[in-house]
């Protein structure tokens, strides 16, 4: 069994091989070929002349597939290029940028799994009532308001009407202490966290209920086993399958929505970084990140398959 | 890649609905009391959109010094922002460059995705290897950050956005239209049309295309909710429509300043926005109970 699980696992890391390649190709020809990254650094008022010594000193007058060719071996390095703007490595503009936007993302998904599993424990003692159908019309709105907005919302409510955490900004661990660096991250990881909660709980909910009509479920209440203890032995580990798939492919939902609550709270993280690159047509900045955005989403999945199979051995079995 | 494999499993089951769609299911629905108050508030919204520039002339740039940042009253029905302009106005432009922001999108991934799903799903073989693995690519990365990059690339207006995100958003019909026609091309019927001589274009439309057609409208009104959110976000983010233009995006642009002194200029836009994405969500809902039970 051991064996036929690497096996699958490793088939899986080879088969996201092709679409990194195609993903990174993709956007190379967009921002290379298709974009003209000389003129974007010879500015405005250079003549055409300037541009085309600028376009032969970056080695873009090269075929494209040779200029990708040459950018893949450097990136498989570690090396993904130079920012046109800011005098730098790309590595390390993304490593600089890269701790708030993890921190950010893990209290966020740390939220949302916590709620969701609380929920979900609540819900099920009593699917059908009055804070089912409560949740099931909040998650409705939940996804329906765009993360942005929910993070507008909560600066109104605590940090303006009720001035509980600070409305925008960020500060490092090495200034200020884990207390106040926390209160910096609690509004955008509750409006990041509440919107992957309310796709969670729908996918939870659904698999709840199919799991509470199952045999096993009136076995254990015969027994007499408390609601508690039915719903966190047993239903819960069964009924996880689907909710770790959705955090899997949530991975994607999280970056957006990282990237447009980082600009609401003015946090320097990935996302801002993300936006100044477009607004400053930084070429070799956005084709990095999306590089890594790419391998992220990729990994998420992969993962979320493992943990699926871990926790359920019938699903090891048929592998 | 795991994403397209989980979802055509879940997806190719036959469902028993699908060989007896000749008539429009929409005179039976049994829509619920809140399909249809979302129903008719998306046909509103459409409708002010469209009709926008015949109703009562409203100039949403016009500027009111007298009357910065007023409260609501008989001849400002929500008041005015903080440079005068009369925000019932740029409400509804607002609304209105939006909705066609989101149908340009949608129309446009519609126009992609159908064709070439029911090509792909119909014929498989070499094309439909080829631009499955593209739908995965494309998948790959989140829509937004791609739209972006088509943005650093191009430096476009919201029109040459909206066409980018149409092609983004063309895999999601194209695997939803080619998952169905798999699904319908081996039925007897179909193997009847073949055999009575249907040329290939009339097997798409008048055989294929009525079958997938409930699957591809779920498809669209969930779409053009996602739409009018990545509008709203690169509007929001000052990529997208630029001031003095308005869409609900940029009326949440003046937010961080004006939450503090005026919310009221924030919180009607945003729950407009929030209304309309809310009823298409239930819509799409709504859609998919149908063809799942039916």
């Amino acid at each position: 069994m051991g064996s036929a699980i690497l096996r699958r696992i490793g088939l899986r890391a080879l088969s996201a091989i092709p679409i990194l390649l195609a993903v990174t190709f993709g956007t190379y020809v967009m921002l290379f070929s298709i974009g003209d990254a000389a003129a974007v650094v010879a500015g405005e008022s250079a003549t055409p002349e300037q541009v085309e010594q600028i376009r032969s000193q970056l080695g873009l007058d090269q075929p494209v597939l040779l200029q990708y060719l040459t950018w893949l071996g450097e990136a498989l390095r570690g090396d993904l290029g130079e920012s046109l703007h800011h005098r730098g490595a790309v590595t390390d503009l993304i490593a600089h940028h890269m701790p708030s936007t993890l921190l950010l993302s893990f209290l966020a998904l740390l939220i949302a799994v916590v709620a969701t599993m609380a929920m979900g424990s609540a819900v099920g003692l009593r699917p059908g009532g009055l804070l089912d159908r409560g949740l099931r019309g909040f998650s409705l709105l939940g996804i329906a308001v765009p993360h942005f907005l929910l993070g507008l919302l909560l600066i109104l409510f605590f940090a303006i009407w009720l001035p509980w955490f600070p409305a925008g900004g960020y500060r490092t661990l090495a200034e200020v202490g884990v207390g106040e660096m926390l209160s910096y991250l609690v509004l955008p990881a509750v409006a990041l966290g509440i919107s992957l909660m309310c796709q969670q709980m729908r996918t939870f909910r659904a698999s709840l209920a199919t799991e509470y009509e199952a045999d096993y479920v009136r076995t254990a209440r015969m027994k007499g086993v408390s609601g508690h203890n039915i719903f966190f032995r047993h239903v819960s580990r069964n009924a996880s399958g689907p909710l770790v798939t959705v955090i899997g492919l949530e991975v994607g939902v999280l970056i957006t929505g990282a990237l447009l609550v980082e600009v609401v709270f003015a946090i320097p993280g990935i996302g801002t970084l993300t936006l100044d690159s477009v607004r400053d047509q930084d070429f070799p900045v956005v084709q990095g990140l999306v590089a890594l955005f790419a391998i992220v989403v990729i990994t998420a999945n992969l993962v979320a398959d493992l943990v699926v199979l871990w926790l359920d051995p019938a699903a090891r079995e048929r592998t | 890649m795991s994403k397209a494999n989980t979802h055509n499993t879940t997806s190719a089951t036959p469902r028993a609905g699908v060989a007896s769609p000749r008539r429009s299911r929409i005179r039976a629905l049994p829509l619920g009391p809140g399909s249809w108050v979302a129903l008719g508030f998306v046909l509103l919204c459409a409708a002010v959109s469209l009709l926008l520039p015949l109703l009562p002339p409203t100039d949403p740039t016009a500027q009111d010094t007298s009357a910065i940042l007023a409260t609501p009253s008989a001849e400002h029905w929500i008041g005015t922002d903080q440079l005068g302009r009369d925000l019932f106005s740029r409400l509804l432009w607002g609304l209105r460059t939006s909705m066609f922001a989101a149908f340009t999108a949608v129309a446009v991934a519609t126009a992609i995705g159908v064709p070439l799903g029911l090509a792909a799903g119909y014929h498989r073989g070499w094309f439909d290897a080829l631009t499955a693995r593209t739908a995965d690519t494309l998948l790959t990365v989140p829509a937004l950050i791609l739209l972006l990059t088509v943005q650093t690339a191009l430096q476009t207006g919201i029109q040459g956005q909206m066409v980018a995100l149409g092609v983004i958003f063309a895999p999601r019909i194209y695997r939803i239209v080619r998952t169905e026609t798999i699904g319908l091309a081996h039925k007897p019927f179909m193997i009847a049309g073949r055999m009575s001589g249907c040329s290939t274009l009339r097997i798409a439309l008048r055989y294929l295309l009525p079958g997938v057609r409930a699957q591809a409208v779920v498809q669209v009104s969930y779409l053009l909710g996602l739409a009018l959110v990545i509008e709203a976000g690169i509007s929001f983010l000052g990529v997208g429509v630029r001031p003095p233009d308005s869409s609900l995006g940029t009326l949440l642009t003046d937010a961080g300043t004006m939450l503090a002194t005026a919310p009221r200029v924030v919180l009607v836009p945003a729950a407009v926005l929030t209304a309309l994405i809310l009823s298409l969500n239930l819509l799409g809902d709504t859609a998919t109970k149908e063809t799942q039970h039916a």
